[in-house]
């Protein structure tokens, strides 16, 4: 199997993660991303290409895999994850472009943050419906758990509410949405509204892995274990960077999109060839 | 001979699925093999076959998926037992009464060449016991034998531990597969006769891809 040797992505982890420690021990910003000297630019080479590339990687499988699938079901669902890895990879290059250009236009910075969070807000709404459906699919019972297909609708009306509202209040005064201080109100919705969107994911992160414990499909178990290590990393240690800003934001990235690729990869086995076999294809 | 609805594999297979023939068809979940279910399914009814689809989903959900591969049966209609919405109903943890179900309907059109096509394999084998499993599987092929019909049936590939998968294609007559493999930075989508009763084993791979018209099959490497 493919998955027990060294794959380019995992090279581009190790280079990233030495480059994190390398930025770790010679600091020279707040931001984590260096700003001068040799350390900037292992930072500039690190911080933005290499997560690039593992997000971009993990898009292609997704893709490469759907195209060789023929249930329509199935096919969503790589769609699913390759979308996911879009909306990972604008946040990554808003993220850069915010350090970089955008760090002293707060209008732009603001509106940059609210498309990025409801492109993000969108596409893993819509993986967790296609893998619903997936789940539901191979389920040995074909049950309708929480009954998916009907509750679908309710959640997809509510996600496009929260993320409709947060464009539209952004639109009309992005200051008092983004900065809650300049009202109550503000600061209900600021909180109101990714509670909404979290709400719409909640039955899938509750059903999705008591689906693929029920099919018994361990292809379908690893890919929700990667993904889920993938939106782990990107809230949690992009979190702890927001806190700890000597860490920035690269690990969260970096591991983010080869967690990404790692799912992407394991919507199917795939397996290889015996030389036998290739050796019948070069003769032909 | 009964043809598979697919040109290019009743080329390969001469003609069709022997009569009498018991066929899995085996890959993981999504590759499209309930589509070669639809289209044998399609081509009996097309030839006045009884086609007899025993699926654990429900009737909606069948006719949906097989309208994606260009499969309409509003005009010819097979006769559905399933979870739900088809004209037979049953209950996947109830092997005898599915059993006798089975034997009820094949009984009645015995007159007729009988296709049967299931997608219930797999969640049969991961609900019941070992010994009540094998004792539907020798009814099964005792009625196919009995009334020649052909059996196609699919069994997801990751579900089962891989004795399971060798224990069932060594139970049935022919064992065609559908698999991914991995060349270089393509995921290639590879089909094969891993055995079929009358031929010759076939060890070559076949590049396949789904159209709405059926299965395009070349040889792999060409």
């Amino acid at each position: 199997m493919a998955s027990s040797r060294i794959d380019i992505p995992t090279i581009l982890l190790i280079l990233g993660l030495i480059g994190v420690v390398l930025g770790l021990v010679y600091p020279s910003s707040t931001t984590g991303v260096p700003m001068t000297g040799v350390p900037t630019k292992l930072g500039l080479v690190i911080g933005f290409p290499v997560p690039t590339a593992l997000f971009i990687y993990a898009a292609f499988w997704a893709l490469t895999i759907r195209k060789g699938l023929g249930g329509w079901i199935y096919r969503n669902q790589a769609l699913g994850i390759s979308l996911v890895s879009l909306a990972y990879l604008v946040e990554l290059v808003g993220n850069f472009l915010t350090i970089t250009i955008l760090a002293n236009n707060q209008f732009l910075f603001d509106v940059g943050f609210l498309l990025r969070f409801d492109f993000i807000a969108i596409m893993t709404f819509y993986w967790i419906d296609s893998s619903m459906r997936t789940v539901h699919d191979i389920d040995p019972l074909s049950r309708d758990t929480l009954y998916w297909s009907k509750l679908r609708y309710v959640l997809w009306v509510l996600n496009m509410f929260g993320v409709g509202t947060a464009f539209v209040l952004a639109a009309v005064d992005y200051q008092y949405f983004v900065h809650p201080p300049a009202g109550i109100l503000g600061a209900v919705l600021a909180s109101l509204i990714p509670t909404v969107i979290f709400a719409t994911y909640l039955p899938g992160i509750i059903v999705l892995p008591i689906g693929a414990l029920r099919s018994k499909d361990k292809y379908l178990r690893n890919q929700l274990v990667w993904f889920a290590l993938s939106s782990f990393c990107l809230i949690v240690l992009a979190g702890l960077a927001d806190l700890i800003p000597k860490i920035g934001p690269t690990p969260a990235f970096l591991l983010s999109g080869f967690c990404l690729y790692r799912s992407a990869r394991s919507l199917v086995p795939l397996n290889k060839l015996s030389l036998d076999d290739k050796l019948k294809k070069d003769s032909n | 001979m009964a043809s598979t609805g697919i040109s290019s594999l009743d080329k390969l297979l001469g003609e069709g699925y022997p009569d009498g023939s018991t066929v899995l068809i085996i890959g993981p979940p999504g590759i499209g093999k309930e589509a070669l279910g639809y289209w044998f399914t399609n081509s009996g009814l097309s030839q006045g076959d009884f086609s007899f689809y025993v699926t654990k989903r429900s009737v909606k959900e069948v006719l949906k998926d097989a309208n994606g591969f260009g499969i309409d049966y509003r005009q010819r209609v097979p006769l559905w037992m399933a979870r739900e919405g088809g004209q037979i109903k049953f209950n996947i943890s109830d092997l005898t009464g599915l059993s006798f179900k089975v034997k009820e309907a094949l009984k009645e059109n015995a007159t007729r060449r009988i296709r049967v096509v299931t997608d219930v394999l797999s969640p049969i084998l991961m609900l019941n016991p070992p010994e009540t499993i094998y004792k539907f599987l020798t009814q099964l092929f005792d009625d196919a034998k009995h009334y020649d019909l052909v059996l196609l049936a699919t069994l997801e590939e990751g579900m089962h531990p891989p004795q399971v998968l060798s224990a069932m294609q060594e139970l049935f007559d022919g064992v065609l597969e559908l698999r991914f493999y991995e060349e270089g930075l393509v995921a290639r989508p590879l089909f094969r006769i891993k055995k079929m009763i009358g031929i010759p084993p076939q060890p070559s791979y076949f590049n396949f891809v789904f159209s709405r018209t059926g299965m395009e099959l070349s040889a792999y490497g060409k």
